[in-house]
C-alpha cells in the first residue's frame, strides 16, 4: 500500500545550521519569484487590470536567474513570449506555494532533523531542483541550456559549486527514501 | 493522451468521410523535454512518474532518450493539453518546450 501522504518518508538533518541555509536559500527564491506577481488587490477587477497591466516577462528576460526557471515553450519567439506572458503568473504562484511549504517545514524545527512527508516531499524536491538551477546559473553566468561550469567558474565561486553539489546531494537523497517508502508499502 | 511518448504517426484504418483539413484544436502537438546539465537523471524519472503517472519503466526509458539522444517526446495531445505539459514540465524546472507532430 503506498504511504499516506502524512507519513514521514525523508528526513532533512537540518542541525550544523543547514535548516538556516536551507531557509535563506528557499526565502531568495521565493523573493526573486515575488517580483512577478502583481500586487493584490481587493476588488477583482482591479486585480485583473493589474495582471494584464504587468508585464512580468520583461521582468524575467532582464534576471537570468528568473530567465533558467521560465525557458521559451517554443521555437518561434513571438509564440514563445506570448506563451510566457499568459503563462508566467500562474507559474510563479505555483512555485512560490511550493517554497513556501519547504520554508514551513524547516521553519518549525531549528537546527533539529525536520521529517518529510510523502505529500511534501514533490515540494521540496521541486523547489530544492529549481534553487539549483539557478545557482547554476550564478556558476557559469550563462542562461544557456548546456552551460556547464568551466574549471576557472568552479575556483572563482566556491559557494555557488558548494550550494549546487549540496542540494544535489539532498535530492538524491530524498527521492531515494521517496523510492524505499514506496517499496517497503509493497511488501 | 495518446500513446505515451511517441508521437503520432500517420497511418491506421481509413476514415472515408474524414474532412480534408482537421480542425486546428484537433492537430497533434507534442511535448519535448530537452536535455540539461543540471537536472539530476533520478528527478527528471521521478517528474515523468510523477506527473504523467508512467511506469518507472517507461519514465526510466524516457529519461534516458533525453540523456543519450539529447531530448525525447513525453506526450502528445491537441495544442491546448501540451501547454498544460509544458507548463507543468517547466514549473519542475526541466527544460520543455511543444511543437506541431
Amino acid at each position: 500500500m503506498r504511504p499516506g501522504d502524512n507519513e514521514v518518508v525523508w528526513e532533512f538533518d537540518g542541525s550544523d545550521g543547514h535548516a538556516s541555509v536551507m531557509g535563506a536559500l528557499v526565502v531568495r527564491h521565493i523573493e526573486g519569484l515575488d517580483d512577478l506577481l502583481p500586487e493584490d488587490y481587493d476588488d477583482p477587477m482591479d486585480q485583473l487590470a493589474a495582471e494584464f497591466a504587468d508585464r512580468p516577462d520583461e521582468l524575467v528576460e532582464a534576471d537570468p536567474e528568473l530567465a533558467r526557471l521560465f525557458p521559451p515553450a517554443l521555437e518561434d519567439e513571438e509564440q514563445a513570449r506570448q506563451f510566457r506572458r499568459d503563462a508566467i503568473t500562474q507559474q510563479a504562484r505555483d512555485r512560490i506555494e511550493a517554497a513556501r511549504m519547504v520554508l514551513a517545514d524547516v521553519s518549525m524545527e531549528d537546527d533539529a532533523v525536520v521529517y518529510v512527508t510523502m505529500g511534501r516531499i514533490d515540494a521540496w524536491v521541486k523547489t530544492m531542483s529549481a534553487i539549483r538551477a539557478q545557482w547554476n546559473v550564478d556558476l557559469t553566468g550563462s542562461t544557456d541550456r548546456l552551460a556547464e561550469a568551466t574549471r576557472r567558474d568552479v575556483a572563482n565561486n566556491p559557494t555557488a559549486v558548494a550550494v549546487c553539489d549540496w542540494l544535489g546531494y539532498l535530492i538524491e537523497d530524498a527521492l531515494e527514501a521517496r523510492i524505499m517508502a514506496l517499496r517497503a508499502g509493497e511488501l | 493522451m495518446t500513446e505515451q511518448g511517441v508521437p503520432e504517426q500517420a497511418g491506421g484504418v481509413d476514415v472515408l468521410d474524414a474532412p480534408t483539413e482537421a480542425p486546428a484544436t484537433a492537430q497533434q502537438w507534442v511535448t519535448i523535454v530537452w536535455d540539461d546539465p543540471v537536472n539530476l537523471m533520478s528527478y527528471v524519472t521521478y517528474v515523468f512518474q510523477e506527473y504523467f503517472k508512467y511506469s518507472r519503466d517507461k519514465a526510466e526509458t524516457l529519461m534516458l532518450r533525453v540523456h543519450n539522444d539529447g531530448k525525447a517526446v513525453v506526450s502528445t495531445g491537441n495544442r491546448e493539453a501540451m501547454e498544460r505539459d509544458v507548463m507543468a514540465m517547466q514549473n519542475y524546472t526541466l527544460w520543455a518546450t511543444m511543437e506541431r507532430a
